[in-house]
Formats: structure tokens, C-alpha cells, sequence
């Protein structure tokens, strides 16, 4: 069972240039330093490269935190 | 049909009951067709010549995404897609902004066209826009297509339908067909809805209508006005704005409670904002999310490089769009472009990680969104470039006050000043309405505090011709 939190820090942290960057299910734009609109789109493609999955419009937004995104991802390796 | 007028006050228990009675008698499906009729007559109460239009623009959108959904052909669908779109936003155009393009040319020296005035199908801007956001979530595969009585009942229903706040497809369809909340939680839920629409009758017809008046009379005679008065005029149009607005927003959500939908909050204090960026996070957040998800990233990534250049022009043409979503004029637009160059602005100055004292980062943002609200509320551009240039004290007699003097007393300053001053207070400070009703419950002084609210809305209403929603024009 992969661990999508543990894969997506150095993702965040790299994309924001935070190397300290801690992330949680619970961190979203709010409470992450830089992480405005441009760092989302960059993040979300970053994020889709690395899965190799494709976010459609309508599923960027309802993420409202990392605990979202996390979810999100493992729906589309796991589909029912 | 107006959210404050006593035609939609009858109205709205007659719908809420009769949809209560065919779900509970008849099932989900029944129940929705009677929704569906309610909603058109709630929309061609007042203008029954746009029910045609809003009749086709449904079948039309709905036919696409069938057609859209039976076909596997990836490069097909983007075309199905595109022509969707292009129906839609034609649509819109040619209601709303066919007048302005031919005056542009005529201003060119171009083709001078008279075309006939078709008038305006009121919400077109709305509902035009939920089903593009219909469109592109069932080529995303993200929803199945409607069938033609889900997407009637998604797309008329009648708490969004004029004014919004805009809604997805999929929560509005699931919770419709879903079995709704029972027993006490509805019970809850019901409650909230009429606290909710209370809230927000009263910010519509006390407040925004008070600060209204206000602004009308500034507005009138903005050539005589001082600094001091154009900015006393102006803030007083902004809180106007804010209170008619978000008060239909609340009057929407308390409708949907009614009927047992929920639909997200559209508004969260948003003159507490320290930053532009975040002010649309509070300002019409349907929109401002809508505009986010639909066209600035797919603009965004259709660059090479997501940088904070092509950040930029995404930006500014993101708002551009947005701006002139709101009305055929210049005064729109240039509401537009002035947000967009002032999230630029804030995007560059975050990458620089200086800070400015809270206060002034509060003073700055709201300064600034009241000089761009003189571009929506000004009659002619002349006028609106007028009003701003007097914001600052540069000409003669800045503190001459003869003309706000002159308004306040025609419009009775015992009654005014004090409802005035309530307002810009509840503006700041205090619980936004979302979190009152999220908090109410129902007892016997919360229940009287409601139905006193209620009681001072009606007598407003009952003291003079109600006036219009500002947003009924977009």
C-alpha cells in the first residue's frame, strides 16, 4: 500500500522550495507559506506527473486540503 | 419574481409545501417536476417572455451533453464540448453584449447597425454559466449526462436561478433524487432556512436599501460633489452592494435549506480583507471559484511553463472576462482589468516575503475595492473617472459638505443615520450571517429575535416601492 502523504511532501516541498516542508492531511493553502494559485497550478501538475494521473477541472475544485488531494489520488490508482 | 417583494414572501411557502407533499406522496421524480414548475413560474412571474429562452437554453445544453456522453472519440468530444460552449456563450452575447460590440464598431468609424433591443433574459448570465460548468464536468466524465428533468430541475431551480450562487450539477442533482434530512435534523435544517432568509431579507431591505438611497442621491449629483462627499457616496454604494448582494445570497441558501438542498456559502465578510487575493476568497466565492477552476488554470496550463509572468496574463485576462461578465460596458471591464492588475501586483509582492502592518494591508485592500466599485455603480465611464479623481483632495473645498447634508436630511436623518451606522458596524465586527445561522437555535428569544427581523423588513418593504437587486442586472 503506497503512501500518497509520504510520496506528495517532497513534491510540496519542491515545488514551494521548502525543504522543511511538514505536510499533513490537514495543510492546505492556508496554512502552507507560497502556496497561491500559480504554486497550485504548478503543484497539480508536478502531482499528475508523478502519479501519472489527470486531475479534471471540476476535481481541483473540491480539494480543500492535502487530506482531499490524497484521497482524490488514490481513487484514480484504485479505481472500483 | 423579486426574494423581497410579498408576491415571493407567498410564494415561497406554497413551493416549499407543495414539494414537501409530492415527495412525501409521490416519490423524489414527482416531487422534482413539481419543483420544475414552481421555479418557471417563479421565474416568468415577471418577464414570461424569457421562459422561451430559458426553455431552450436548457434543451439545447442538455441535448449537447447527451450527444457529448454517447461518444467515445476523444478528438469528436472536444469538438461536441467546444460547440457547447460556443452555443452558450453565443447566447449570452447576443443578449447581453451585442449592443456593445456594435457601438464599438460604430465608435470605429465600422458599420453602424440599429438592431431591435430583445431585451434581457433575466439570470442569463447565471444560468448560462452553471451550464457551462455542467458541460465541462461531463466531458471531464465527471458526471453522467442529465436527464431532461434532472437538468431542468438543476438548471431553473428557482433559490439560484436568477442571481446564483452558482452550484454544480452533481450536488444539486444528488441531493434531489438523495431522501433528504429526517425528523429533527430537518427540522434543524428548517429553522436555519427561515433564519437564514430572515438575515438576509432584513440586510436587503433595511440595509442595503437605506445605503442605496444614499448612493443614488451622490451619484445624481456628482458633479457638485467634495472629496469628502464622494467618498461618503462611494463607500456608501460599496456597503450597498455588499448588503444586497450577499443578503440575496443569504435568501437563496435559506430558500434551498427550505427545500432541503444545501447549497455553499457565497459570501464570508468580505470588507475584513487584508489583501485583494483575499477578498475574492470572500466575495462571491461562487464566482471567484468558478473563474479560478475555469478559466484561470486551464488558461495557466495551456502555457509551456507556469510562471509567474504566464501567471500574470492569465490573471489579468481571467479578470478581464470576469469583469465584463458583468454588464456590456467599459466601467465593467476596467473593474476587471483593475483586480487583475492588483492580484498581480499582491502575487509579485508576496514573492518578495515583506509583510505590511495588518491595519494598513486592511486599509489599502478596502480602499481599493471601493474606488473599483465606482466603475459598477457610475452611470457613464466620464462620471465614474470623475468621482475617482475626486477621491483624493486635490481640488477645491475637499471638505465641503453641503451636498451629503442636503441627502441625509430629505432622507431623514434620525431614522437613516443610526441604520447606517448598524450597518457598517455588522460590515466589521460581529458573526457574518452564515455563522449566525450556522449557530441558531431554535428557542423562544431566538425564534422571537427572527420573527422581529422579519417584522422590520416587511414594514420597509411596505414603506416604499422595494428596490431592485443590483445583481438582477448581470
Amino acid at each position: 500500500m503506497r503512501d500518497l502523504l509520504a510520496e506528495l511532501g517532497p513534491i510540496f516541498q519542491e515545488v514551494l522550495d521548502q525543504p522543511g516542508l511538514q505536510l499533513t492531511r490537514t495543510s492546505s493553502a492556508l496554512s502552507v507559506d507560497g502556496w497561491d494559485s500559480l504554486a497550485h497550478v504548478n503543484l497539480i501538475t508536478a502531482v499528475e506527473q508523478h502519479f501519472q494521473v489527470h486531475f479534471a477541472l471540476g476535481e481541483l475544485q473540491e480539494l480543500k486540503d492535502v487530506g482531499d488531494m490524497v484521497d482524490l489520488i488514490a481513487g484514480k490508482l484504485n479505481p472500483h | 419574481m423579486s426574494f423581497n417583494s410579498f408576491a415571493y414572501l407567498l410564494f415561497l411557502p406554497l413551493a416549499v409545501g407543495l414539494f414537501a407533499a409530492a415527495r412525501a406522496r409521490l416519490g423524489p421524480r414527482a416531487a422534482q417536476g413539481c419543483l420544475v414548475v414552481a421555479s418557471l413560474v417563479f421565474y416568468g412571474w415577471s418577464r414570461p417572455a424569457s421562459l422561451p429562452l430559458l426553455a431552450g437554453s436548457i434543451v439545447v445544453s442538455w441535448g449537447i451533453s447527451q450527444w457529448l456522453c454517447r461518444t467515445a472519440e476523444a478528438g469528436r468530444r472536444r469538438w461536441i464540448l467546444v460547440l457547447g460552449l460556443a452555443l452558450n456563450i453565443g447566447f449570452l452575447c447576443l443578449f447581453k453584449y451585442v449592443h456593445f460590440f456594435c457601438g464599438g464598431l460604430g465608435a470605429l468609424g465600422l458599420a453602424e447597425m440599429a438592431l431591435p433591443d430583445w431585451g434581457f433574459p433575466l439570470g442569463i448570465s447565471f444560468f448560462t454559466l452553471q451550464q457551462i460548468m455542467y458541460l465541462v464536468d461531463c466531458y471531464e466524465g465527471l458526471i453522467p449526462a442529465n436527464d431532461l428533468r434532472d437538468h431542468a430541475a438543476f438548471v431553473t431551480f428557482f433559490p439560484t436561478l436568477v442571481s446564483g450562487p452558482l452550484t454544480r450539477a452533481r450536488s444539486i442533482v444528488t441531493q434531489l433524487h438523495g431522501p433528504g434530512l429526517k425528523g429533527e435534523e430537518r427540522h434543524e435544517q428548517i429553522a436555519r432556512g427561515v433564519h437564514g432568509f430572515a438575515l438576509g431579507l432584513f440586510k436587503k431591505v433595511v440595509f442595503a436599501d437605506s445605503f442605496g438611497r444614499v448612493a443614488d442621491a451622490g451619484y445624481a449629483a456628482a458633479g457638485e460633489c467634495s472629496t469628502v462627499e464622494v467618498w461618503v457616496f462611494s463607500l456608501a454604494y460599496t456597503f450597498q452592494i455588499y448588503f444586497d448582494f450577499s443578503g440575496y445570497s443569504d435568501m437563496a441558501i435559506g430558500s434551498a435549506r427550505l427545500l432541503g438542498i444545501e447549497i455553499p456559502r457565497n459570501f464570508n465578510a468580505p470588507y475584513r480583507a487584508r489583501s485583494v487575493t483575499e477578498f475574492w476568497q470572500r466575495w462571491h466565492i461562487s464566482l471567484s471559484s468558478f473563474i479560478t477552476t475555469y478559466l484561470y488554470t486551464p488558461i495557466l496550463r495551456s502555457f509551456e511553463k507556469a510562471t509567474p509572468v504566464t501567471a500574470a496574463v492569465a490573471t489579468m485576462v481571467a479578470m478581464a472576462i470576469a469583469g465584463s461578465w458583468h454588464g456590456p460596458s467599459w466601467g465593467f471591464v476596467l473593474f476587471g482589468v483593475l483586480h487583475g492588475s492588483a492580484l498581480v501586483l499582491h502575487q509579485a509582492w508576496k514573492r518578495r516575503k515583506k509583510k505590511l502592518p495588518g491595519g494598513l494591508s486592511w486599509g489599502l485592500t478596502f480602499a481599493f475595492v471601493n474606488l473599483t466599485f465606482v466603475f459598477f455603480r457610475a452611470p457613464d465611464l466620464a462620471t465614474a473617472l470623475h468621482f475617482v479623481a475626486l477621491l483624493l483632495p486635490v481640488h477645491d473645498d475637499p471638505f465641503e459638505v453641503t451636498t451629503l447634508h442636503d441627502t441625509l436630511k430629505a432622507l431623514k436623518l434620525s431614522t437613516i443615520v443610526p441604520t447606517l451606522v448598524a450597518g457598517v458596524v455588522g460590515v466589521f465586527a460581529g458573526k457574518t450571517s452564515d455563522e449566525l445561522t450556522r449557530d441558531f437555535r431554535p428557542s423562544y428569544r431566538s425564534s422571537l429575535a427572527t420573527a422581529m427581523l422579519v417584522l422590520v423588513a416587511l414594514v420597509h418593504m411596505n414603506s416604499r416601492i422595494a428596490k431592485q437587486f443590483v445583481y438582477f442586472n448581470f
